[in-house]
């Protein structure tokens, strides 16, 4: 394609949404040192869309927290909007949505998406606002003055989503937010999820272990190896947005999910 | 129904979360209603098997009176101004005063205490054992050394109530606490929530299941609080100087005693009841486990 090189000097002159220089993160337990990430570099621009795949335990999860400031680097630096993760979350620019919705079960769906608004220290008639004009974006308007356990899975995940984008984060880190839900599901939240991010436009780290939803929802797909935890490859969709579920069908969708899955395989079983 | 019309309908908006406050108010009433029926059904059923007991044993009524004799003795005049029925009724509201102003502040230094235990690992690690230990110390054993401080006003009545509440609540607030799920944490850290914050809005609530099986055990030892420290120490007023009063003209009017004791039984079902009837009105306490 002609726009490669463009693209390429595009990604360099734009902020950094987020990166990893050199990260390790080693974790002792019982006085033995354990490598779960080792050198990774990554560079995300600001606005990209990109997912995360890789074998069970290759460190995924432990990439987001670093991220999000949940756990420090052993080593190295990570960069989160263009600072350090600290003041990133001390600024407030980090939605994150864990793979369990993690939803206040005593707190009508409205107040749990307006949680962090109300940290943040927003009056509640502003709170109340916004979190109703989110749940009408994930689909959820007229479920305000429920309670999480009268919602079913999917609901609840999509709660937590809504909760996630109330104070309108620059940065999105997703731990397999939808791991857990059925194939139709899933695939209609993927859709969705395009929507919004057309919409807003945050950076987003989308961790996953299904193919198909990292080629369809990212521009680039990072691959990586257990044991210790790597990047094997970064793989570019070279499909554009806003993608419908024709996309599912293009070669191009085809070609990513087949290189992907040659990855996954020489990186030690999925 | 059709399969298209299962699938096309969005899930209708169903009940709402928790109601209306008029609702609250029925469910409390409707607890309160069932509490009674249940409280009298006990009793009928306590009465059969005296008297059962009494059949089969043979026992002289100076020693196990009939138990609608204890019941007629409420009739019965107790001295010069007033019956039976009203002098327990004066001396019940006096007990459930000083056994409700104990456990109140018996739950706000446990609750406080119970924070502050699960905040910082030295102070639990030092605070714990002492409040366990202090939990094994006799009532009637330190209430004379209260006595000194406190004097014999209803509020050494009190404190003693507040001293047997706040234990259990301080273990129960300290292990709620801890039992916070660290994924409700890391949401709080995520969002750059100051300690207060999480503690109000996270901690606290989390805790509230288990806050209020230690308030539940705390009324009951509060009101057997309030009765002991009635007995030994020359009272004029409440239950426990009645049962005292009654227990010496036992052999001349056994009933009366009964009587107090039935009126004592009554108390901590009603305050350990009022506290159950709470916990309904508070939506994060009414939902253990968050299920
Ligand atoms: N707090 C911790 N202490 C010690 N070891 C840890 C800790 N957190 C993670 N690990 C180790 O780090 C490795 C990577 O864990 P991580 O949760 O990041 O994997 P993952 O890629 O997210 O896996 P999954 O796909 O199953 O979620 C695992 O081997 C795990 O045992
Ligand atoms: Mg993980």
């Amino acid at each position: 394609m002609s726009t490669d090189t463009t693209e390429a000097t595009e990604r360099q002159t734009r902020l950094v949404g987020l990166a990893a220089r050199d990260v390790v993160k080693t974790f002792s337990v019982k006085g033995k040192e354990n490598l779960v990430l080792d050198t990774i570099n990554l560079e995300i621009p600001k606005g990209e869309f990109v997912s995360v795949i890789g074998p069970s335990g290759c460190g995924k999860s432990t990439l987001l927290r670093i991220f999000a400031d949940l756990i420090p680097v052993t080593s190295g630096t990570a960069v989160v909007d263009g600072i350090s993760p600290q003041l990133a979350r001390a600024d407030r620019r980090l939605g994150v949505v864990f793979q369990q919705a993690n939803l206040m079960p005593w707190r009508s769906v409205l107040r749990n998406v307006g949680l962090p608004l109300e940290v943040e220290g927003r009056g509640k008639v502003a709170r109340d606002a916004t979190s109703r004009e989110l749940l009408e974006l994930v689909g959820l308007a007229g479920y305000e003055k429920h309670l999480p356990r009268q919602l079913s899975g999917g609901m609840q995940q999509r709660v937590a989503i809504a909760r996630a984008l109330s104070t309108e984060p620059d940065v999105l880190l997703m731990d397999e937010p939808f791991g857990a839900l059925d194939e139709i599901t899933r695939e209609r939240l993927n859709q969705e999820l395009l929507s919004i991010w057309g919409r807003l436009r945050p950076t987003v780290l989308f961790i996953t272990h299904s193919i198909p939803e990292a080629v369809f929802l990212s521009s680039r797909v990072v691959v990586m190896g257990a044991r210790p935890g790597r990047i094997v490859d970064v793989v570019d969709v070279d499909l554009p947005y806003p993608r419908d579920p024709g996309a599912r069908t293009d070669p191009a969708f085809h070609a990513a999910e087949s290189r992907i899955r040659a990855l996954l395989a020489t990186a030690g079983g999925h | 129904m059709t399969a298209a019309q299962v699938v096309g309908a969005r899930p209708a908006v169903a009940s709402p979360a928790w109601g209306s406050g008029w609702v609250r108010v029925r469910r409390v009433a409707a607890r309160w209603g069932v509490a009674a029926v249940m409280g009298v059904a006990f009793v009928v059923g306590l009465c059969l098997l005296w008297e059962l007991a009494k059949l089969v044993t043979g026992t002289d009524d100076s020693l196990m009176p009939h138990s609608w004799a204890v019941f007629a003795q409420l009739g019965e005049p107790a001295g010069p101004d007033g019956t039976w029925l009203t002098y327990i009724a004066e001396n019940w509201v006096v007990t459930l005063r000083n056994a409700v102003a104990g456990f109140l502040a018996g739950s706000l230094l446990g609750v406080a205490l119970g924070v502050w235990i699960a905040s910082n690992r030295v102070v639990g690690a030092a605070l714990l054992p002492i409040t366990a230990l202090m939990q094994t110390i006799p009532i009637v054993a330190i209430a004379p050394a209260m006595v000194l401080f406190l004097g014999t006003g209803w509020e050494i009545k009190a404190a003693i109530a507040a001293f047997l509440t706040f234990f259990p609540v301080t273990v129960a607030t300290a292990k709620g606490i801890a039992s916070t799920s660290a994924e409700s944490l890391e949401l709080m850290r995520v969002c750059a929530a100051s300690r207060w914050q999480t503690l109000v809005k996270v901690r606290l609530p989390s805790a509230l299941p288990l806050i209020f099986v230690g308030l539940e055990t705390a009324a009951g030892v509060a009101v057997i609080g309030a009765i002991v420290a009635e007995l030994p120490f020359g009272a004029t007023e409440g239950l426990g100087m009645v049962i005292l009063t009654s227990w010496q003209y036992y052999t001349i009017q056994p009933t009366s005693l009964y009587l107090a004791a039935i009126a004592s039984c009554a108390l901590g079902a009603f305050v350990v009841f009022a506290v159950r009837a709470i916990r309904t009105l508070v939506p994060a306490a009414a939902d253990p486990k968050g299920a």
